[in-house]
């Protein structure tokens, strides 16, 4: 089955204790005890367009049925024990803009209704296990992806967050996340491509520049002028096969 | 005034390093966290206790510890270490690494081989915590280690 990734094109992190600490480009989750202003407790965002560019494969469109997606991470620094769980959430703020967010704000002047990002379902979260692997795969997305194509215009936002944020010991991975880095999360989506049905196929002309119309052809709307002109092509083809 | 480390394991993947005097006072300390697994390691907060030093002391403090940061990241077998940077200890940060770091939503990450990074600290600064060769940044460096660095933390 085909497949496309996608590239992440908003990326941060947000800091629990320096609020106002969220660089973009950067992902980090998890804790770290280390003293006065550099102690933190860290969550990541990102965004995906799956009907924007493809890094790999190509846009997916509202017709294609996605039978898999996985999330893919590359590690960069990793502290304390290993095996620790992170949750994935969908961000419940559309207008999250990684370039002004931090714990309290989504957006400049927009607050977060709950400190530390607004999470939504559907979907059901997704649990990962934090590895040190230097490519890390998230199986599970299915549900963002179908989510997003079904209701938020192809819009892919997550949150990811440690389960456990006050832990005994510093616990934390940092992932690349540059939005220039191919190395940047990226959403890998298995899908069914399901061609447009050719009109031709509704009723092909069995005779040059003849057509039977019946009643329910009669009674169908207006088409667009894609549909339109897919049909002036269609019967071009067969009309360049009869010559 | 010569300073001893001294170095604690309060948990699994924490260490405390203490400079102490020959009183055995503590004058400075920092937290490190790290990973064998992952053979990493992060450098916390700097942070000098004893009131009343003098900047240049003050540096001098902040280089040992990280003097002895590294060395013990050598023996626990890490190869990379990292720390983030405020503004105000860009300039040491610099200094000490060797390298500009990357630019983070207003401080700096420094993330270096650790080799790298012992090896050119080793070479630019001495045992006794004196950065070598005067060089433009050196008095910023010395007004960040004044500024920044509060006691009462």
């Amino acid at each position: 089955m085909p497949q496309s990734t996608f590239a992440a094109d908003g990326t941060q992190f947000i800091d629990g204790v320096s609020q106002s600490y969220a660089p973009a480009g950067f992902w980090w989750v998890g804790t770290g005890y280390l003293g006065g202003s550099k102690s933190f407790v860290r969550r990541s965002l990102a965004s995906f367009d799956v009907y924007g560019r493809a890094v790999a494969g190509r846009p997916l469109t509202p017709s294609d049925t996605v039978t898999a997606a996985e999330l893919l991470l590359s590690p960069v620094t990793a502290v304390g024990p290993a095996g620790w769980s992170a949750t994935i959430d969908r961000v419940a703020r559309a207008d999250w803009d990684y370039a002004s967010a931090d714990w309290t704000h989504y957006k400049a002047g927009g607050l977060w209704t709950t400190p530390g990002g607004d999470a939504g379902t559907p979907p059901a979260p997704v649990t990962m296990t934090a590895s040190l692997a230097s490519e890390q795969v998230v199986p599970g997305m299915l549900g963002f992806v179908t989510d997003a194509m079904a209701l938020r215009s192809g819009r892919v936002l997550l949150r990811v967050r440690a389960v456990n944020e006050a832990p005994a010991d510093s616990t934390w991975v940092s992932y690349d996340a540059a939005l220039t880095s191919p190395a940047r999360p990226r959403l890998r989506v298995t899908y069914v491509a399901t061609e447009p049905s050719p009109i031709a196929h509704e009723a092909p002309p069995t005779m040059r520049g003849t057509r039977a119309v019946s009643a329910a052809d009669a009674a169908r709307p207006a088409r667009s002028a894609d549909v339109a002109r897919t049909s002036v092509a269609a019967l071009s083809r067969d009309e360049a096969r009869a010559d | 005034m010569p300073l001893t480390p001294d170095i604690t394991h309060p948990s699994p993947h924490t260490a405390v390093i203490r400079l102490r005097d020959g009183a055995g006072d503590v004058i400075a300390d920092v937290t490190c966290v790290y990973s064998r697994a992952a053979a990493t390691g992060a450098l916390g907060e700097l942070r000098v206790r004893r009131a009343g030093l003098t900047a240049r002391e003050r540096v001098r403090a902040l280089v040992l510890l990280v003097r002895e940061a590294l060395a013990l990241a050598d023996h626990l077998g890490l190869t990379r270490v990292l720390t983030e940077a405020s503004a105000e200890a860009v300039p040491l940060a610099r200094r000490l690494a060797g390298s500009d770091g990357a630019e983070a939503g207003g401080r700096r990450l420094f993330l270096a081989e650790l080799a790298t990074v012992r090896t050119h600290v080793l070479t630019t600064t001495t045992p006794a915590g004196d950065l070598t060769g005067a060089r433009d940044d050196d008095a910023a460096i010395e007004e960040a280690a004044r500024a920044a660095v509060d006691v009462r933390r």
